[in-house]
């Protein structure tokens, strides 16, 4: 489509006039009917004065009902009381004395008065796009053969490609869905981080990492400063219970010292070990620590909790149970075989090794110190 | 101070968007060194390390615990010619390398023993890797075979390609742990020795062997008696959230894998008797899975 008028328009008034040009069919319209009638002014409906964003919302989830119920009424109204609603500009759009009455009034500086103006401006914009297509869309008459949905979704012809692209976008009502990002809480306070210390706080939890804590790290903060505080309910004291951070650590320097020397302990002493490995050329670096002090390390901690055999004192006898990786045949013939191979009372410590390069998975690993 | 440095490990771990570190490393504390010690941890969003975790079976408590022993790196296509192929031998490569060097004490372990003293008991201890869980490209290259499609793309037996999802696959003979790594040592000495081409091709044809040699086969059990090698390969059960085993989150995990053959049926279901793996085994070979 282009901005040139259609060749051929659907010219024709409800009243058999037939009109050569648009302009011509609309004074008709506007003298005789007192505006514009017929199935083409299925037009976005005029908002009230009161109408807020939330209005809008509830408006335009349809939008193509809302215009035909507004064609309804401007069909239903006498004569001359389209007038009332805006008279066209020379450039085809209309001064709209509901936006010009909303923006007179000026209003008092309330925390609503950035809503109201915008609520001006939009409710302009709407005008002028309503204007636009109650004077130049025209609906093309459905063509034999369609079917339902054809008949249910009109065509219009537009005066120019991007009146018809505002339309198309109005008619899916995005924008007047669209609500607040959040909703303020019923009995929302605001401002109570009102102390430099506070707003240092507030300003850490905010920003951390970039993104700032989530709401359980801030439960975890919580928690901290308040056994940092001093005042977490049946907390230990020692002698250096009202010590100040910065007398154990009296510069940043020294606490990240402090940090990285703990860390470095850590590593060490779990063991971890880093190799560097060429293959086919190419260098990497793996990490990796010894399963034999893993496994050490395992007895140790839940010692309570390991089995050495299959059975009670010894491999248990041939069953159908299968309820442990213990009572699994490969874990019976090893034990068979080290049972039998050995004078010595010896036992199995079966392993199960998992890794997947290729996929991100839930490994069922919880929290272990090893 | 554990507490310190767990969540220490957590913020930094959070804060690097480090995706495939979940589980044990997440809450471990003597992993924190790797965000210092390697690029992953400082700077880059995206992972280059995936871990490698091992369960001691032993361990009956309620909670299933996988400590991470080793991270592997990833590794990537480079700009050169038959970039893929390189690629999986250098990731196979690293993979087995990686694993040696973690499980070196463990295997020199099975063969002798150690002795603990677990609730006043003591015995000699010989630690044995009865499963190792992981996808297919993995499985292929722990055990140092050829991925994708070849001649026996079945891991525990030599089912050829052509009767795989067919019934005659259940009869196939089993693989030959002996025999597969005696040929697989052969063609890697060839390989050293960038000599006797033809034969190291004849060499990996003749059980769909590529050119490495599984470090996990010095274990005793699985390079010895009972031989389990080319049976410890199973059922990636960490891919399920559902440990009931319900059929429809068994089949989620294994929506875009390429389905096992036929033979695995018999070995799964021999092995562990349980629903689950049944369950997996049915719909792994129903033919409809099969890609």
């Amino acid at each position: 489509m282009s901005d040139v008028p259609p060749t051929r328009p659907f010219l024709v008034c409800e009243c058999d006039f037939v009109a050569e040009f648009l302009s011509g069919l609309r004074r008709h319209q506007y003298a005789i009917h007192g505006g514009v009638i017929g199935h083409h002014t299925q037009l976005p409906p005029r908002r009230h004065r009161g109408d807020s964003t939330d209005a809008r919302g509830a408006v335009g989830d349809d939008s193509r009902v809302a215009f035909r119920r507004v064609g309804a009424n401007v069909r239903g109204r006498a004569p001359g009381a389209v007038r009332a609603g805006g008279a066209p500009d020379t450039d085809g759009s209309v001064a709209d004395d509901e936006s010009e009455a909303l923006s007179a009034s000026s209003s008092p500086p309330t925390p609503h008065h950035s809503s109201e103006s915008d609520s001006t401006a939009h409710s302009a914009v709407e005008s002028q796009l309503r204007t636009l297509l109650e004077l130049t869309r025209i609906l093309v008459p459905p063509a034999a053969g369609g079917g339902a949905a054809a008949d249910a979704v009109p065509e219009y012809l537009y005066s120019s490609v991007g009146l018809h692209v505002r339309a198309l976008y109005e008619a899916l009502g995005d924008a007047r869905r669209a609500e607040p990002l959040v909703k303020r809480s019923k009995h929302a306070k605001t401002g109570r981080f009102n102390t430099v210390r506070l707003r240092a706080l507030q300003r850490f939890v905010l920003q951390v990492g970039g993104a700032g804590l989530s709401e359980k790290d801030q439960e975890f903060l919580y928690d901290f400063l308040d056994c940092w505080d001093g005042t977490k309910a049946g907390m230990a004291e020692d002698a250096g219970h009202h010590a100040t951070l910065r007398y154990a650590f009296p510069s940043v320097k020294s606490f990240k010292q402090a940090l990285r020397d703990d860390l470095d302990d850590a590593a060490l002493s779990a063991g971890w070990k880093k190799v560097r490995l060429v293959e086919g050329g190419v260098s990497y670096e793996a990490y990796f620590r010894d399963v034999l002090q893993v496994i050490r390390s395992l007895l140790k901690v839940k010692e309570e909790n390991i089995r050495l055999w299959s059975g009670v004192l010894g491999p248990a006898p041939p069953s159908d149970k299968r309820e442990t990786p213990m009572d699994g045949d490969a874990f019976r013939l090893c034990e068979e075989l080290v049972m039998k191979n050995n004078e010595e009372l010896a036992c199995v410590f079966g392993l199960h090794v998992f890794s997947d390069s290729s996929q991100v998975s839930w490994s069922g690993g919880t929290l272990l110190l090893v | 101070m554990e507490g310190f440095i767990q969540h220490t490990s957590k913020r930094m771990h959070l804060s690097s968007c480090v995706v495939l570190l979940f589980g044990s490393f997440l809450l471990d504390p003597s992993c924190c060194f790797l965000f210092r010690f390697c690029p992953l941890g400082r700077l880059l969003p995206a992972h280059k390390l995936y871990p490698v975790r091992v369960r001691l079976v032993n361990d009956v408590s309620d909670t299933i615990e996988w400590v991470t022993v080793a991270y592997v790196p990833i590794v990537r296509k480079l700009q050169e010619a038959g970039a893929d192929e390189r690629a999986r031998i250098r990731r196979c490569g690293i993979l087995k390398r990686v694993i040696y060097a973690a499980f070196t004490n463990v295997i020199g372990r099975s063969h002798i023993g150690f002795r603990v003293k677990v609730n006043s008991q003591r015995a000699l201890a010989f630690p044995r890797v009865l499963l190792y869980l992981c996808d297919q490209p993995e499985e292929r290259a722990v055990l140092g075979l050829k991925g994708g499609q070849c001649a026996h793309p079945c891991t525990s037996c030599m089912a050829k390609i052509d009767v795989i999802l067919a019934p005659e696959a259940v009869t196939a003979d089993e693989r030959n742990v002996i025999n597969t790594l005696t040929n697989q040592m052969e063609a890697y000495e060839h390989t050293r020795r960038q000599r006797q081409r033809q034969r190291r091709l004849a060499l990996g044809a003749l059980q769909s062997t590529s050119g490495g040699v599984p470090g996990l086969a010095a274990m005793a059990g699985l390079g010895t008696a009972p031989l389990l090698l080319y049976n410890m390969i199973g059922f990636d059960v960490l891919h399920v959230s559902c440990r009931s085993g319900a059929p429809s989150c068994v089949a989620v995990c294994f929506l875009g894998r390429r389905a096992p053959p036929w033979c695995c049926l018999q070995s799964i279901s021999d092995r562990f008797r349980s629903p689950a793996f049944v369950c997996v085994a049915a719909l792994r070979h129903a033919p409809h899975w099969r890609r």
